[in-house]
């Protein structure tokens, strides 16, 4: 069976950098949009409700800014989630507390991937800095190749 | 000696309020002060912008609730471009209000206080969240997740997106319903209810358990204030003004919300940004009322669906004239929830709902325009003044928390007086003044909106400036 794959881009949009989780959530919803097990969200911020959303899923691909990384250099690592998300707060999540609390309500074991790319600007602007604008392509290929190894490489159901 | 207990901040760590109690000569509460010490300037910086952005631009006053000032702004701007928006328009802007209130109402009393009421005001702060709750109540925290998430489910439906959505506009909304999202909605409907019905099944049951905090919290005395239908039934989009004093009887009625300084003024205090309206005819700082769900609930005659109506006859039951403890937001928010819900379902239910018309498309007509709207926590109130350009030259925003700020002081210093002892400082007491500001669930954006371990200082002063107690938790 195929597994299912959640893909969250977020991040301010109206904060420079810090929207390009949205801009890939965008790029990658042009992507897997018709495919039937991929769902992509673009999310100013991860809320406690997309505990739901991530119980539903195998995997689940958090795509964010870094904002003390070196500008436009993208990283991957597993995340795993957190038992104790007290100091969590309500209106917003990090992704390893966004597991931990769907784990807690739903008893999900969802597998987290977390892909940032440094920023460089996060001053009011609607548009990325040429860096990571320049970088977004090699950032979309690297979430999208972990996304077909997760769906077993090329064994995709279209909708 | 006197000496004053600060508790800063109220809030996370970027907290923007603090509570202040001055003690008198034997440690006890002589007053209480919630400051809020943030200044957000938008009133001003709108100056001179078209007013056609007023709804987008004032939106982001807040990220938790955009589409109530998207609401009262778009309604200031029918106001400007003097226009009666099309019927499905009204209809529509009705469902996504609806949709707020219910997302709203499900973060406050699941996420925000449910902790308190499961776990016990006592209890250690390091597991006393909404994560706690999962973990002994886990089929709460799942019900708390899932209806918010159907009220922001509903708002991005319509929106597009669940943060500031740009849908709704000066003149109606910019894109009318299809037939698949409005079965997409009410499909969604009959679980968000069953949710609401059994958590409101469960305070009821336990209500017994919180005698102290019901007598103790913001319990006193006031005026309410909201907007009601034209029967005087519930109303959160339109309708007219109606305020009701401490016995329940209707001092003021069918008043045209654009009339809304005839009877409301606003005075400012040197210890906070946040302003404090009152009501006119009982002057400063006399003219308390209070706003939002329990004052809506105190001045309509009834609901206007069927289980909402059962439920506010019986809400109404516990006191005659009108309910004046503040702790019962927390029910007044639940059968407002049901409300929500079934009114959703009615306006689905209209075929009128997916007629194309819904945006009447005029410039600037008049000078002067004024949105009121229920948002959540109360009334707001948008009120602006254009030139023949159509930009903004003054703005006025009067936020449903704001017309809470006098009762929210008065119930920190009757809360401090019961459970604050001056001469030892304790968790418990400290969450009790903070418990009853988050009652009236205020938007000051973050205050009394955190969980866990919330940071709070509080110091014992002297007159000369000593600390004698102090109690740090961050």
């Amino acid at each position: 069976m195929t597994p299912s794959v959640l893909i969250i881009g977020y991040g301010s949009d109206l904060r420079g950098d810090d929207a390009l989780g949205q801009r890939a959530a965008e790029m990658l919803l042009e992507r897997y949009g018709e495919v039937a097990n991929v769902t992509v969200l673009q999310r100013a911020s991860l809320t406690p409700e997309l505990a739901h959303d991530v119980s539903l899923a195998d995997v689940v691909v958090f795509v964010d800014c870094d904002a003390d990384a070196e500008p436009a250099v993208i990283t991957r690592h597993d995340t795993v989630p957190i038992d104790d998300a007290s100091a969590a707060m309500v209106h917003f999540l990090d992704p390893p507390a966004l597991l931990g609390w769907s784990k807690l309500l739903y008893g999900s074991e969802a597998r987290g991937v977390m892909f940032t790319m440094g920023g460089v600007t996060f001053e009011c602007a609607d548009e990325l800095s040429t860096p990571v604008e320049s970088a977004m392509p090699e950032l979309i290929d690297r979430v999208s190749a972990e996304v077909d190894a997760a769906l077993g490489d090329r064994e995709v159901v279209d909708a | 000696m006197t000496k004053t207990i600060t508790i800063d901040p109220v809030t996370r760590i970027e907290g923007h309020a603090r509570i202040t109690l001055q003690l008198d000569k034997k440690g006890q509460v002589d007053d209480a002060q919630f400051h809020v010490t943030q200044f957000r300037g938008f009133e001003k910086f709108c100056e001179g912008r078209p007013f056609t952005e007023m709804p987008a631009i004032t939106a982001r006053t807040c990220g938790i609730c955009p589409v109530s000032h998207l609401m009262a702004s778009s309604k200031a701007c029918d106001d400007l471009m003097a226009v009666d928006i099309p019927p499905t328009a009204d209809m529509l802007r009705r469902l996504m209000n609806l949709a707020q209130l219910t997302q709203s109402h499900a973060l406050s009393f699941f996420h925000l206080s449910s902790p308190d009421m499961l776990l016990g005001w006592d209890s250690d702060p390091a597991q006393r969240h909404i994560f706690g709750v999962a973990a002994k109540h886990p089929e709460l925290a799942v019900d708390g997740v899932k209806l918010r998430k159907i009220g922001q489910t509903i708002i991005e439906i319509l929106g597009g997106k669940k943060v500031h959505p740009a849908w709704m506009v000066g003149g109606g909304v910019n894109a009318p319903l299809t037939e698949e999202t409005r079965q997409k909605m009410l499909d969604m409907l009959p679980e968000a209810l069953d949710i609401a019905r059994r958590t409101i099944k469960w305070y009821k049951q336990t209500l017994g358990q919180f005698g102290e905090e019901v007598r103790t919290f913001a319990n006193f005395p006031s005026m309410f204030m909201g907007l009601v239908d034209k029967s005087g039934g519930l109303e959160h989009y339109d309708g007219y003004l109606r305020v009701t004093d401490e016995n329940g009887k209707t001092v003021e009625d069918m008043i045209d919300p654009k009339r809304f300084h005839e009877v409301l003024g606003e005075a400012v205090e040197k210890f906070s940004y946040m302003k404090f309206p009152y009501y006119k005819a009982r002057g400063y700082p006399d003219g308390m009322y209070r706003v939002g769900p329990l004052a809506r609930l105190n001045i309509s005659d009834h609901a206007g669906t069927p289980i909402a109506d059962q439920e506010l006859a019986e809400f109404k039951d516990l006191h005659r004239g009108a309910v004046l403890s503040s702790f019962q937001y927390h029910y007044a928010r639940l059968i407002e929830i049901i409300f929500a819900i079934e009114r959703m379902k009615q306006l689905l239910e209209d075929p009128m709902i997916l007629d194309p018309h819904v945006r009447a498309r005029a410039r600037g007509n008049r000078n002067e325009g004024i949105g009121v709207a229920e948002a959540p926590r109360g009334t707001l109130i948008h009120h602006y003044k254009i030139n023949d350009d159509g930009q903004i030259t003054w703005a006025n925003l009067i936020i449903a928390t704001g017309h809470n700020n006098l009762a929210m002081n008065r119930g920190v210093k009757q809360v401090a007086q019961h459970f604050v002892d001056g001469t030892k400082l304790q968790e418990g007491m400290l969450n009790r003044v903070e418990a009853v500001i988050r009652c009236f669930d205020p938007c000051l954006s973050c205050a009394t909106h955190a969980m866990g371990q919330m940071p709070l200082h509080v110091q014992l002063v002297d007159p000369t400036g000593n600390v004698v107690d102090e109690v740090l938790r961050d």
